[in-house]
């Protein structure tokens, strides 16, 4: 048995939480998926450490837990930048690193970004509930215990022999943000909106407000829509942009509920959805329309560079 | 009873996503059931989730598998989709109901707005036959229905922060029972001490689509036993 080890929080943050993949399969019945902001830097901080796609992680927001190390355990950080410091010397996310006992992990300050992924080399020793690991802070179950992470809790690492490299840098543009629009393909209401306010969408200019949290980004627009579309129940996802009663929109995000019945105008592409996580408050952004085949080309093309990060790196790692 | 093709609309809503809205309304929700089962039995390896509503079906695929590659299929098995007689007997679930005022936190409302005494209100309620339509908003919550006109509320102006888990509610033609403390919005009218969530089950949610759900008034003091020993209570009947 190798490198299993365990961490330790010494100070609690603000919205850390074990987090996987996602609870896939219950949606019928209501049980949300409650995966990741940030797909891409997820599947970055799982590669660095050699673990499998679906590993659990710990997701923290800003400011995060201060997180001491009980053993040496192979690590890794990737997504917000966060200012990381093992003990007084500052870390980069991206790359894999080996902790020392008694290595005491902080984060100084949000540089940019709002979700930062650690990975422990093997991934964590935590029982799954309905097929997965992550946290459903609603319901209270999955993850650890069913809330967010705090002191005095102990995460114990499962046994790993990965040798990981700890040279290797590995970028991923994608968690950070890279261009001020978001793309969306239209949604199953979006004929419901007259042509001003259809237009409006592409025109305005939006920013995440402060009241948002992992269910939803509350999005501000330079104007409100009114309408009076109502609508029966139906699925919704990550991404989904929901006109509220009051003309305000929101956009769902990992936490978001299986249905919704608010009239759904807009749908974000996934590798915006992950961007939008990671988007500044308050920084303005533009809507662009492209078409479904467009939005599958660019997913198509992400899926591609992932696997090539992925092969790329497994072999320099050897 | 064949689908035409403008019963229905298939609606890429995202790289992953189809929804299938149907045009018609359903009297009940084993139509959609059946649909469900079908293509779930020839999509399952590409597929995650089946998410039923009350005109629609979402369902969600696995990554890579991108919707275009599915929907020429899915409008193929819709333009052939034959349904079965749907079953007149069904299982029929009795969810056992206090109307205390302990638990009723909406009563004087729900009396004020339908001028009527609190036995006319909850007799009307639990001589009714009710159909899941659809679960959402939380693990295990099953919007159900359909309430009489004589019972139609709207929804509280402002949602209330926490109801307990266990209120049972009412808003337009719909009933539901929250499974956990949460936030809400519709009429409280009463509690069940039998729980709608619960991970120690197989099925870790006690209604499902398609289940005929019957509330059956209780008192306190039973409420209170049954609370201690759900097992005990029968909730199926046959």
């Amino acid at each position: 048995m190798e490198n299993a080890g365990s961490l330790s929080i010494i100070k609690s943050g603000l919205l850390d939480t074990i987090r996987d993949k996602g609870r896939l399969g219950f949606r019928s019945v209501g049980i949300p998926v409650n995966g990741v902001m940030d797909s891409s830097a997820y599947f970055i901080a799982n590669l660095l450490v050699g673990n499998a796609e679906k590993e659990a992680c710990i997701e923290m927001a800003f400011p995060p837990a201060h997180i001491r190390f009980n053993n040496n355990l192979f690590f890794a950080l990737a997504g917000a930048n966060f200012d990381a410091h093992i003990n007084n010397l500052p870390i980069q996310s991206g790359k894999c690193y080996q902790a020392k006992e008694g290595d005491i992990l902080t984060f100084k300050k949000q540089v940019s970004g709002n979700f930062i992924y650690l990975s422990v080399a093997g991934g964590f020793l935590i029982d799954d509930v309905l097929a997965s690991k992550t946290t459903n802070l609603k319901s209270g179950f999955g993850g650890w215990h069913g809330r967010k992470l705090m002191k005095g809790d102990t995460l114990v690492g499962k046994p790993s022999s990965f040798k990981p490299n700890t040279k290797i840098y590995v970028d991923y543009a994608h968690t950070r943000h890279t261009h001020s629009f978001i793309r969306c393909i239209t949604g199953p209401e979006f004929h419901l909106l007259s042509a001003q306010q259809q237009n409006a969408l592409f025109d305005f200019n939006f920013s995440i407000d402060k009241q948002s949290d992992t269910m939803a980004y509350r999005i501000n627009g330079d104007k409100i829509f009114q309408h009076e579309i109502s609508m029966v129940s139906s699925g919704v996802s990550m991404g989904t942009i929901q006109l509220l009663p009051d003309g305000n929109i929101m956009a769902l995000m990992s936490d978001h509920q299986t249905t919704g019945g608010y009239p759904r105008v807009l749908q974000i592409i996934q590798q915006d959805i992950r961007m939008l996580a990671q988007y500044p408050y308050q920084k303005t952004f533009q809507v662009k329309r492209i078409s479904l085949q467009e939005a599958i080309a660019v997913e198509e093309e992400d899926n591609l560079n992932r696997n090539n990060i992925a092969r790329a790196y497994l072999k320099m790692v050897g | 009873m064949r689908l035409s093709q403008s019963d229905y609309q298939l609606i890429p809503v995202y790289e992953y996503g189809l929804l299938i809205n149907f045009n018609i309304q359903f009297s009940d929700p084993a139509y959609i059931q059946q649909i469900k089962f079908e293509i779930e039995k020839k999509f399952k390896s590409v597929s995650i989730d089946f998410v039923p509503a009350y005109h629609s079906l979402t369902i969600h695929l696995l990554p890579p598998h991108v919707v275009t590659t599915i929907i020429m299929d899915i409008d193929s098995i819709l333009r052939d989709f034959e349904w079965n007689e749907i079953e007149k007997e069904k299982a029929l679930l009795n969810i056992p109901v206090c109307f205390a005022d302990a638990f009723a936190s909406d009563k004087k409302r729900i009396c004020d707005l339908l001028h009527k005494d609190w036995a006319t209100i909850t007799k009307e309620l639990t001589q009714q036959t009710f159909t899941v339509y659809m679960l959402g908003f939380l693990p295990g919550f099953a919007y159900m229905g359909m309430l009489p006109e004589t019972l139609k509320l709207p929804r509280l102006e402002s949602p209330r922060k926490k109801v307990a888990a266990g209120s049972v509610a009412i808003a337009d033609l719909q009933t539901g029972i929250y499974p956990t403390d949460s936030p809400g919005g519709w009429n409280i009218i009463g509690r069940t001490p039998i729980p709608m969530f619960d991970l120690k089950n197989e099925q870790p949610t006690l209604l499902h689509v398609g289940n005929s759900v019957r509330y059956v008034e209780i008192t306190e003091d039973e409420f209170y036993v049954i609370q201690n020993k759900p097992m005990q209570w029968k909730t199926q009947v046959a």
